[in-house]
């Protein structure tokens, strides 16, 4: 039998194969099941959509696509292990400039594109349009809000370099 | 340049630019949907339904053996095709669209009943028939499905009309027609003739040019939404009791009541936060609903069903080809079309007819009312074909790409600038010619787009030895304004007012990006000014309930943000009438020589006697005041706005390469609800018409008519590398009725995109390319045939 420890917006957790998860489980699964975190979107399950992403070590990964058992020992951040004053959350929810429309419509793949920022932003502070475009792109949005999203991405960025703050999920 | 718009009458909060009302909590993760609500921990008791999704695409079932299924452990039910209870449901149609009263009542798409409830025949891979079980798990159930032995009669699969029309072709809905496989319409047509104007022959005879176009639009594209369509039915006694993403609570609960004989008191039907709509629940009858109920009931249990990635594509954009024959007089003036629509249905009806006959119809008076010699013929066919359904820019989006390539190549030909044309040819049948709104969106997108320096056919530079740059665009009417929605009834509104005034909104309408909720929260605000009340303090019901809540009003043609508003000055009256009615006691003063302002009730002759409205409330121990209003629609008919999409392309001769550099999006909205939400339609919009336009596909097996790609990775929808530079413009010029009056937009927003893309890879390079998706291939067959033509 497996046990497992995670690391979950900052608390730790013994999981024991059997009676928390099984072996099969997948990541999304149990922070859907296990931990009621809904925030992490689970939709193509398959890793097309990139609904179901959140941060391992400070890096997105699809959580639809890892095992649990594979996030053994790791630290796991999920949207709602984010501050509600949290740049990207303000930048995204805020987006209202001329021009862009707004950085959602129906809300269901806004926490992976949040997450995907928070990596991007993580390993690069100050990405230019294209490396916004091309780190956001593997996620969907159905909505087709991409305009408002990659300008949410470089005023979070912008706000981020105002604040001198530096992303301290997944740091040890 | 500066495209922010200016509004007609400067409101406080409606028509501005600021985030959504709900933007925060999407952001976060907050918002619950059908899956989170549903999670196994919150019904322990739960287990999962799955119906079978057909392996053949014409094919009936001989015999059918359930008994290992039946006894896999964890299996509770098992419901077959000829089970009494199912084969004693009357059919259902599955084209419903926006309206609670079912098709059994009236014709809301025009009915033909030809889908049964788990039927014993398969007309296409995947359709959902045969028989559904009920698991413990997901898992167990599939496992069931796989142990269920059955014998099949499989016929040839046939996927396109000339097949359908072949003496072996097997006749899919006798039902219906038990001759061949066409759809015969409901109206008494000579020759499939649906309509004739004036004298297509004669001016054809007597035009100075004609061009003729044959393009295909559909068959081709998906909903592409991430929140799948699901259910949890708990059936376990008298009521039923609904959990869904549907769009609309109340079409769900009467389409129970009808085919399942439950009273309407007796079924709750709930919803909530949708991911997305894009059309899909238009058509909003899907069989498991009532599948689910009965398993539900059988099990004893409550039961989940959730389409997969796969199921989710179980209908889309109906594959219409239209022909069209154009005459038009040196001058420019467009004398004759001569319209001939052919619709292949796919499996089932899935409203293909709406897209040939009935939107062609209405498209006589809302855009083509100034050309005085049409002619219709409309066809539709079933084939093995994945059906068609509703999906949004439904019929609008496949003859507008025709028509908008006919108008380029009559232009070409006559070297007058297609704008002009339009200008000079197109409107509605309500408003004066020429037609301003038509004016206004065109002249806008012309400034954007630098139209004027548009370059003649393969007359622009060539770029890095292989590139050539093109401009095109395309118009449409937009879809819908007031006196169009007349079908939906009444449409009820309540505010609840708190005694420390804050508000509850109760304007049922589920929320599935449209965002209507947050143009009605604004509109609430500014109605009740004279209680100082904000966005704020206003709480929008999120969650709709047959049971506790209004009707609702679902969210198409993005209408839902007028509509409702529309209704708000009388509840805000009605609010105010109530604070005078409490306060004349306690002032002393008649109710009538009262008014509200600055959240005080005072005497209007005399404004230092006066109440705060917060006393008031407390006066009567918290007792809010509660304005419903039930409003009909105001049926004035006043004409049609109208929206334009130029486009920018470079077209990579070498790679058949299409590339949409730069696009403009120009919608006159009559009233812009809310600025920031609109734009973010007319820039959203594209992410489905440049996926239909460019790269989406859904692929068969022809030998077996398998769909190959029922899944997002290789069904390819545009993501953020894929997008253009797109400038959004908002116009008020056209003006509907009422206090608003205006028109919905997001519904539109994906027509025009494939057509002005084709127009403009016309421009770049001289081709025409008539059927999407314009992939490389296409560009260069057709680039490799023009050369071949021209040597």
């Amino acid at each position: 039998m497996n046990d497992l420890e995670l690391i979950v917006n900052g608390r730790n957790y013994k999981l024991f194969e059997g009676k928390d998860f099984d072996a099969s489980d997948t990541l999304s699964k149990v922070l859907r099941e296990k931990f009621g975190l809904t925030g992490v979107r689970l939709s193509c399950d398959e890793g097309a959509c990139g609904a179901c992403t959140v941060l391992l070590d400070g890096k997105s990964v699809l959580s639809c696509m890892m095992l649990a058992l594979d996030a053994d020992g790791h630290e796991i951040t999920t949207i709602e292990g984010l501050d509600k004053n949290d740049e990207v959350i303000e930048a995204f929810s805020e987006m209202s400039e001329p021009g862009y429309g707004t950085a959602m419509q129906c809300g269901f793949c806004t926490p992976g594109f949040v997450m995907e920022a928070h990596s991007l932003l993580n390993n690069n502070p100050n990405p230019s349009t294209d490396e916004i475009k091309e780190e956001m792109s593997g996620h969907i949005c159905r909505c087709g809000c991409y305009p408002g999203i990659a300008k949410a991405v470089e005023n979070a960025s912008d706000k981020r370099k105002k604040h001198k703050c530096s992303c301290k999920e997944g740091k040890k | 340049m500066n495209t922010i718009y200016k509004p007609r009458v400067k409101r406080k909060y409606v028509g501005t630019y600021r985030p959504k009302i709900d933007s925060k909590e999407k952001t976060m993760g907050k918002i619950q949907y059908f899956a989170d609500v549903t999670l196994e921990g919150k019904f322990p008791n739960m287990l999962y339904g799955k119906i079978l999704n057909s392996p053949y695409g014409n094919a009936t079932i001989k015999s059918m053996k359930t008994e290992e299924a039946e006894k896999l452990p964890g299996v509770y039910a098992v419901l077959r095709y000829d089970d009494p209870e199912i084969r004693n449901l009357k059919p259902t149609t599955h084209a419903w669209t926006d309206t609670a009263i079912t098709p059994y009542h009236r014709d809301t798409i025009p009915r033909f009943f030809d889908r049964q409830f788990l039927s014993n025949t398969a007309r296409w891979v995947g359709d959902q028939m045969g028989v559904a079980v009920a698991a413990e798990s997901e898992e167990i159930a599939e496992e069931a499905l796989s142990l269920i032995e059955i014998e099949w009669d499989v016929k040839p699969v046939f996927l396109e009309v000339e097949d359908s029309m072949k003496p072996g072709a097997n006749i899919l809905h006798p039902e219906l027609n038990p001759k061949s496989n066409q759809l015969i319409l409901h109206g008494a047509y000579d020759d499939d003739i649906t309509l004739n104007i004036g004298n297509v022959d004669k001016a054809l005879k007597e035009a100075d040019e004609i061009i003729e176009v044959s393009n295909r639009y559909g068959g081709t594209a998906s909903h592409g939404t991430l929140d799948f369509r699901g259910c949890l039915i708990d059936w376990t006694d008298e009521k039923l009791n609904v959990w869904t993403n549907h769009y609309y609570v109340d079409q769900t609960r009467m389409y129970l009541h009808v085919h399942l004989g439950v009273p309407l008191a007796k079924i709750r039907v709930r919803n909530g936060y949708c991911g997305a709509h894009m059309g899909k629940w238009n058509t909003g009858e899907d069989i498991f609903y009532v599948v689910l109920s009965i398993l539900s009931k059988r099990a004893g249990r409550p039961i989940k069903y959730q389409m997969s990635v796969h199921e989710e594509f179980h209908d889309g954009r109906n594959h219409t080809t239209w022909k069209i024959k154009m005459a038009a007089k040196k001058d420019g003036t467009i004398t004759a079309m001569d319209f001939h629509g052919i619709g292949n249905s796919g499996a089932y009806f899935g409203a293909c007819e709406y897209n040939t006959e009935f939107i062609i119809a209405q498209s006589v008076e809302r855009i083509l009312a100034p050309i005085e010699n049409i002619r219709v013929k409309s066809q539709c066919y079933f084939t093995n074909r994945l059906p068609g359904g509703v999906t949004r820019g439904i019929g609008n989006i496949q003859l507008a790409f025709s028509l908008c390539q006919a108008v380029d190549e009559i232009a070409e030909k006559l070297c007058v600038d297609p704008i002009e044309i339009i200008k000079k040819n197109f409107g509605d049948a309500f408003t004066p010619k020429p037609n301003k709104s038509i004016a206004a969106v065109l002249d806008k997108s012309a400034e954007i787009m630098d139209w004027n320096n548009r370059k003649k056919s393969c007359e622009g530079e060539l770029i890095d030895g292989c590139k050539k740059k093109g401009k095109g665009m395309a118009f449409w009417n937009e879809w819908h304004s007031e006196w169009q929605e007349t079908a939906r009834g009444r449409i009820e509104v309540a505010f609840r007012i708190n005694p420390d005034l804050s508000v509850i909104l109760n304007a049922p309408t589920c929320e599935t990006g449209a965002g209507g909720n947050s143009a009605l929260v604004f509109a609430c605000a500014d109605n009740l000014s004279f209680l100082n009340v904000t966005p704020k303090d206003i709480t929008w019901i999120a969650q709709n309930d047959s049971e506790m809540g209004l009707r609702d009003c679902p969210p198409t043609d993005s209408i839902v943000s007028f509509l409702m508003a529309e209704a708000m000055p009388e509840a805000a009256k009605k609010v105010k009438e109530e604070f005078c009615k409490r306060a004349s006691l306690l002032l002393n003063i008649d109710a009538s020589a009262l008014d509200v302002k600055d959240s005080k009730v005072f005497a209007i002759e005399s404004p230092d006697r006066y109440v705060s409205c917060k006393d008031v409330m407390m006066d009567v121990d918290c007792v809010p005041i509660y304005a419903h209003v039930v409003r009909d629609n105001n049926k004035h008919v006043t004409g049609q706005a109208f929206m334009a999409w130029f486009v920018d392309v470079t077209v990579d001769i070498e790679t058949g390469k299409v590339e949409v550099e730069k696009m403009s999006v120009v919608n006159d909205c009559g009233q812009v609800m809310h600025a920031s939400g609109a734009e973010s339609q007319q820039i959203g919009g594209q992410c489905m018409g440049l996926g239909e336009a460019l790269t989406e596909d859904i692929c068969y097996d022809k030998a077996t008519g398998t769909p190959l790609n029922f899944n997002y990775l290789d069904y390819k929808m545009p993501v953020m590398a894929d997008y253009p530079d797109i400038v959004p413009a908002l116009m008020e010029v056209w003006r509907g009725a009422g206090v608003y009056g205006a028109s919905g937009i997001a519904e539109g927003a994906v027509t025009g995109t494939a057509a002005a893309i084709a127009n403009a890879i016309y421009n770049a390079v001289g081709i025409r390319i008539n059927s999407v998706p314009i992939k490389p291939e296409k560009i260069l067959n057709a680039l490799a045939k023009k050369e071949k033509g021209a040597k």
